[in-house]
């Protein structure tokens, strides 16, 4: 019998649960994140879920959306961006300066061609120039070469190149996928290492956290995947963490319900995540992730993920139309609940003339560290005017000199997670209606009252619009998703009469002649803190049966807990000058020519095995499984057979390395 | 109705395949202060279409088809200066090419001509083109499909290689992939990850005009 | 009755009579020697050698060739100079090029053109000036010396070029990018004035063939219906066969007209042709016209079958396949001989596969005697 402790952080609350591998459930908490710092959060949790005695705990996964929400916020260390052999275009073409600053976007000359053959030489002395340049000013290095995936010996030259001169971390692109595509390959690596000193940050608050507790197992991470990886080599591959909560929710609310087919809808306070589910497992999304606009290249769950949650901002748009999310916010409940202080701060405003800036507040979310952050003067200003408690966008936007760049300033201190807005959310409203209560119900009530003044509305019938709209947009995203499942279906090409009778079907157009009535075949599994108050409702609405399993809350974590150690390589084979040439095998290092293809496939076979038995031992799986395929695509053409080329793939799977168990007395 | 007189000097110019006319008829159809687009929309297009169902009939054969399209090429000549800059960028652009080291050009011109019948702007590379050439045409004019031909087993590949290099130059997701030419399967095409093969030039070219039309698979 | 030789076979099938087997043969350029190929001959397999019966002079055209770079490539520029102006063609050629056997690479590829005799308006006053000034003079040795070593081991053809229109679209002007239609909707008069000119130049040439110990003419037409449109094959094909046929008849030779592409759009107009022998047609899916279709569409024409390379390629079990399935769609095999490829070198192993149902194909056909060759090769 082992003990596992699954952690979530990064929503709302941060969750624990411990597991018993036979037994179940031993215990679950749950405790407010803390985005300023992680790991008070966690450890409020971690404290909370621990029985006295403590059991020997064997193993401690921990699944999080920092990576998500770091990437859907826009946040990220400064990194420096080495490209090799790309043209000046795909920079843009893969908006690849937002994420890293122009001056930080080296292109140098190298990379391959298609076949894995240099196209130029690497110019070696611009790269070190531009790391010994950049090496103080950035916290990680990404590299990604045209055709590093047929070839990676560019990537490789400079990852030793860097490691000796700056001991910095290195992403190269051929390690985080092997698929074509160099514009979205250079985003995938600068997201990556963008995320590094964020994931470090917060692996070692964990760490910490389980010393204090007298917690010696060892500690995995959950990937997007919903399998597990070694905190060492998530610090690696952070990127590859995205999705990792919504996977591990999925993972767990199967773990707590018979159902095998259905919709797993996860509400959280920062987004929707729905995922279908097939005979039990996870449906992975070959073309990569999307995160917050970003299509990466990271193989995860298929899921469509929404900025609508509990902490999404509500706006009003000059006709009145009430939207919800995609930001997060604080709620106004919750900021008062943290700063009491800022209950007066909402009073003040119920005195003025109602905008779109009245019950909108500031504050700041981390210290400004000024040789890593670039900020404007106005941004300055801004800075200085924010205190230690929040401060009303109103005397913010009043503050500064430049008031046309206002706006665009705060934008950009959002994004490089300098500040944090709080707004009226749906977790407001549903203080207000007596439906939940973690916060200052006042401080909502407050809040309602001064945004349904713009709309010339009482508080009540307020809150009710924004439950009923949040129920809209996630129906929205729910029919999309069952469309999706039955083929090439999608809303988005609908015309305007489909559009408006799914409207009609989630009321919210009203029925005329034509009342339209769905139903979803499949039934939802919902979890996360919100499902009671927005997918009931829903369900009803599309006449499908709701499970919402017990624990659900925590789904995250149990899920975190659950999971297997999976790790998947794959080696192409191609023959690139046409017939009765030599095979080639696109091997990670480096190409090698085979005169005959039983050669190179099993050169090709014996390498993709070790690869994925040592990736997955690095990942901290024991009793390693393999599984070998071999898709070799030869086509008849009239007269021919036409060899197109072999992709090994090798799948190792195994459970999770345990702590070894005290000895039993 | 003077309009409809130089409208249609310019489509009975077309479909009568007629060198010594088309000239003329452009002039004067800009002389008289017609609209080029619309000298183009309802002269010169119209003409091809008519020049495209006679092909479809049998009424035509290929030399009327490849005859056409030069004569519409003079008419072109004259009226293109005369177009506003907007007005350029109306026509649904195709790129098409003959492989790298295949010299085959007939069953490509065939559908370069009916491509122009339907009204599409068709940038012809020729024949024998490299991967990175045609890499470097889509990139460079944007279109909206890109048309690959290949006669020899042996070149085939030459269409693989070119979609792994848009792939790699993050262009693939930006234009839609048709591949013909006898030894090509839908097999091949599927596996080399094209979008469609193409059974035969009319064929092809339906294909291309259902991909633009909107609510039929068109963006 | 005694057995025919393999020379009497192909004739008596050539001339519509019923011979006792159906016949088949090897054309002698694409005929790999050594063992698989006298095995297949000592089991019936014929030879067949084309040969030409004339040679060419050029007067007052000077004939120059020189290697240069064009484009990038290396090619071969062969320069014609009269004394009205000059004309030039380049080709390009693979390694090895004229070391297997006329202009033929170890690969069996003949050099292919880069930049074409004809370019421009100007150049068809010199063009017609080279065909006005060539002159054609009878020269039998080859034939008879084939002949002499074939004995009736198998037959010799003469071999012409192509007509005249077909000598622009194919070698002069050339068809990339449609050009030679759109020289011939430009300039109808150039084109049809130079094609006048080259089917009177041709005329001795016919009456040298009528002449030659040759039993058939073979004229590498290279029929394709996509490009040869009935139009143009009615306007330019049709007279120069009939002026062929009506040299040659007298003589008591047949006309055959090698015809390699897709022809079914042509089926009524060839039955109306006086050709004799529609030569190399493929089947589908090479060719569009079966051949038991194409027999039936032309009841006074024989047919050379072309059996296809694509077959080949799908190895010996689908050539057995294929070669069944002409079988059964021509019963009962009348006015029909099959070569074992009019394109491609044929592999040893396919050839004994052909040879092993052609054997003993005898005349004629009946559904049960396939069946019953289909058994004895299983």
């Amino acid at each position: 019998m082992s003990v596992f402790l699954g952690i979530d952080t990064g929503g709302t609350y941060t969750d624990a649960v411990l597991l018993n591998s036979k037994r179940g459930i031993i215990a679950t908490a749950k405790a407010l994140t803390t985005r300023y710092d992680l790991a008070v959060g966690i450890r409020n949790a971690v404290q909370a879920v621990l029985p006295d005695p403590m059991p020997d705990i064997q193993l401690v996964s921990l699944s999080s959306t920092l990576a998500t929400n770091a990437i859907v916020e826009g946040r990220g260390s400064q990194i420096c961006l080495i490209l090799v052999g790309y043209e000046p275009h795909m920079v843009a073409d893969a908006r690849l300066e937002r994420l890293a600053a122009k001056k930080n976007i080296i292109l140098v000359r190298g990379g391959h061609g298609v076949d894995g053959k240099e196209q130029q030489p690497l110019d070696i002395k611009m790269v070190r120039e531009a790391v010994r340049k950049r090496a103080s000013k950035v916290a990680a290095f990404a590299v990604s070469g045209f055709f590093g995936v047929r070839n990676p010996t560019h990537e490789l030259r400079i990852r030793r190149m860097i490691h000796r001169m700056t001991g910095l971390p290195v992403t190269c692109g051929h390690e985080l996928t092997s698929q074509l595509d160099a514009p979205r390959r250079a985003m995938t690596v600068a997201l990556n290492a963008r995320l590094i000193p964020l994931l470090q940050e917060l692996i070692t608050s964990v760490s910490r956290i389980l010393d204090e507790q007298g917690i010696n197992a060892p500690l995995m991470v959950v990937k997007g995947d919903g399998s597990l990886m070694d905190a060492q080599l998530a610090l690696e591959r952070p990127v590859e963490t995205i999705m990792s909560g919504p996977a591990a929710s999925v993972i767990g609310a199967l773990h707590l319900c018979d159902e095998k087919d259905g919709f797993v809808i996860d509400m959280g306070g920062t987004t929707t995540d729905i995922a279908a589910v097939h005979g039990g497992r996870l449906i992975l999304n070959h073309e990569g992730a999307e995160v917050g606009g970003w299509r990466t290249m990271v193989e995860a769950i298929d899921m469509r993920t929404t900025g609508l949650g509990g902490d999404s901002e509500i706006h009003i748009d000059d006709g009145g139309r009430l939207g919800v999310g995609p930001r997060r916010v604080v709620p106004l409940s919750l900021l008062v609940a943290e700063y009491p202080a800022a209950l007066e701060l909402i009073q003040s405003q119920m005195r003025e003339t109602p905008g779109d800036d009245t019950g909108r507040f500031i504050t700041r979310e981390r210290p400004l560290k000024p040789d890593q952050d670039n900020i404007s003067p106005t941004q300055q200003e801004i800075w200085e005017l924010l205190g230690n408690g929040p401060v009303p966008m109103t005397s913010l936007s009043d503050g500064v000199k430049t008031t046309s760049y206002f706006g665009y300033a705060l934008d950009g201190l959002r994004e490089h997670g300098l500040v944090v807005s709080s707004a009226f959310t749906p977790t407001d409203a549903v203080h207000v209606l007596g439906k939940y209560r973690s916060g200052s119900t006042e401080a909502a009530e407050l809040g309602a009252e001064l945004w349904g003044r713009r709309l010339g509305i009482s508080k009540e019938s307020f809150c009710e619009r924004v439950v009923r709209e949040v129920i809209i947009q996630a129906g929205y995203i729910l029919i999309e998703s069952v469309l999706a499942e039955d083929g090439d279906f999608s809303l988005k090409n609908g015309d305007k009469v489909v559009n408006r009778l799914v409207n009609r079907a989630l009321g919210a157009e009203d029925g005329g002649n034509l009342s339209v009535t769905f139903s979803v075949k499949r039934p939802i599994i919902g979890i996360g803190a919100p499902a009671v108050t927005y997918l009931k409702p829903l369900a009803a609405k599309l006449n499908t049966p709701i499970f919402i399993p017990e624990h659900a809350e925590v789904a995250n974590a149990i899920g975190a807990a659950a999971g297997a150690v999976v790790q998947k390589v794959r080696i192409l084979i191609q023959q690139p000058e046409g017939k009765e040439t030599p095979y080639r095998v696109y091997a990670p290092s480096g190409v090698r020519d085979y005169e005959a293809l039983d050669d190179a496939r099993s050169y090709a076979r014996r390498t993709v095995v070790r690869l994925a038995r040592k990736h997955a031992h690095e990942a901290g799986a024991n009793r390693i499984k393999l599984q070998v395929s071999e898709d070799e695509r030869i086509v008849r053409v009239g007269a021919d057979l036409l060899y197109l080329g072999t992709e090994i793939i090798a799948t190792a799977a195994g459970r999770p390395k345990l702590k070894e168990r005290r000895k039993q007395k | 109705m003077a309009e409809d007189k130089y409208l249609a000097a310019l489509r009975e110019s077309i479909v009568h395949l007629d060198f010594a006319t088309i000239e003329t008829a452009a002039r004067q159809a800009i002389e008289a202060g017609i609209d080029p687009g619309t000298a183009i929309t309802q002269g010169i297009v119209p003409g091809m279409t008519i020049v495209g169902e006679k092909f479809e009939s049998g009424e035509y054969f290929l030399s009327e088809l490849v005859v056409a399209a030069e004569v519409m090429k003079m008419g072109m000549k004259v009226i293109n200066p005369h177009l506003k800059q907007a007005d350029r960028h109306i026509a649904r652009k195709v790129v098409i090419a003959t492989v790298e080291g295949d010299h085959h050009d007939l069953g490509k011109n065939i559908v370069t001509t009916l491509l122009i019948t339907q009204g599409f702007e068709v940038i012809d590379l020729g024949v024998d083109i490299t991967p990175g050439r045609i890499t470097d045409a889509v990139k460079e004019h944007q279109p909206d499909i890109l048309g690959m031909s290949a006669l020899l087993s042996l070149t085939m590949t030459k269409m693989g290689e070119t979609i792994e290099n848009l792939k790699e130059a993050g262009l693939r997701d930006r234009v839609r992939v048709i591949v013909g030419g006898t030894p090509v399967t839908p097999e091949f095409a599927d596996i080399i990850g094209a979008d469609y093969k193409a059974l035969n030039a009319l064929e092809g070219v339906k294909k291309c005009v259902e991909w633009v039309t909107p609510g039929k698979g068109g963006q | 009755m005694p057995e025919m030789t393999r020379r009497e076979r192909i004739l008596t099938a050539s001339r519509g009579k019923r011979a006792d087997r159906l016949p088949f043969f090897h054309w002698w350029r694409h005929c790999q020697l050594g063992w698989a190929e006298r095995e297949c001959r000592n089991r019936g397999m014929g030879m067949a050698w084309a040969r030409p019966s004339y040679t060419t002079r050029l007067h007052d055209v000077s004939v120059t060739e020189q290697e240069v770079v064009s484009g990038g490539v290396t090619v071969f520029r062969k320069t014609y100079t009269t004394p009205v102006g000059s004309v030039s063609y380049d080709e390009q050629r693979e390694p090895g090029t004229g070391q297997w056997h006329g202009d033929r690479s170890w690969l069996d590829v003949t050099p292919w053109f880069t930049q074409r005799l004809i370019k421009e308006p100007a150049d068809y006053a010199v063009v017609k000036f080279i065909v006005e000034h060539t002159e054609y003079r009878a020269d039998y040795f080859p034939i008879e010396q084939a002949r002499d070593w074939l004995g009736e081991d198998g037959i010799v053809t003469d071999i012409h070029p192509h007509t005249p229109l077909q000598t622009l679209m194919i070698d002069w002007v050339g068809s990339e990018g449609g050009r030679f239609f759109i020289h011939h909707a430009k300039y109808p008069d150039l084109v049809e004035d130079l094609c006048q000119a080259i089917a009177k130049s041709r005329l001795p040439m016919y009456e040298i063939a009528a002449k030659s110990p040759a039993d058939v003419i073979l004229c590498g037409d290279n029929i394709d219906g996509v490009l040869v449109n009935p139009r143009l094959f009615e306007k330019f094909f049709m007279p120069e066969y009939e002026t062929m046929a009506s040299i040659l008849r007298p003589f008591d030779k047949l006309l055959g007209v090698h015809m390699d592409g897709r022809v079914a759009v042509l089926k009524d107009l060839i039955a109306r042709t006086p050709i004799d022998i529609i030569e190399a047609l493929h089947p589908p899916t090479m060719g569009d016209l079966p051949i038991g279709e194409a027999l039936a569409a032309w009841p006074d024409k024989v047919v050379w079958v072309g059996f296809p390379g694509s077959v080949y390629a799908l190895g010996t079990e689908a050539t057995k396949k294929a070669a069944l399935e002409l079988l059964r769609d021509v019963v009962p095999g009348d006015r029909l001989a099959i070569a074992m490829s009019t394109e491609n070198i044929v592999s040893n192993d396919n050839l004994r596969m052909v040879t092993s149902v052609l054997e003993n194909a005898e005349l004629p056909l009946t559904p049960e005697s396939i069946d019953r060759i289909e058994k004895s090769i299983a």
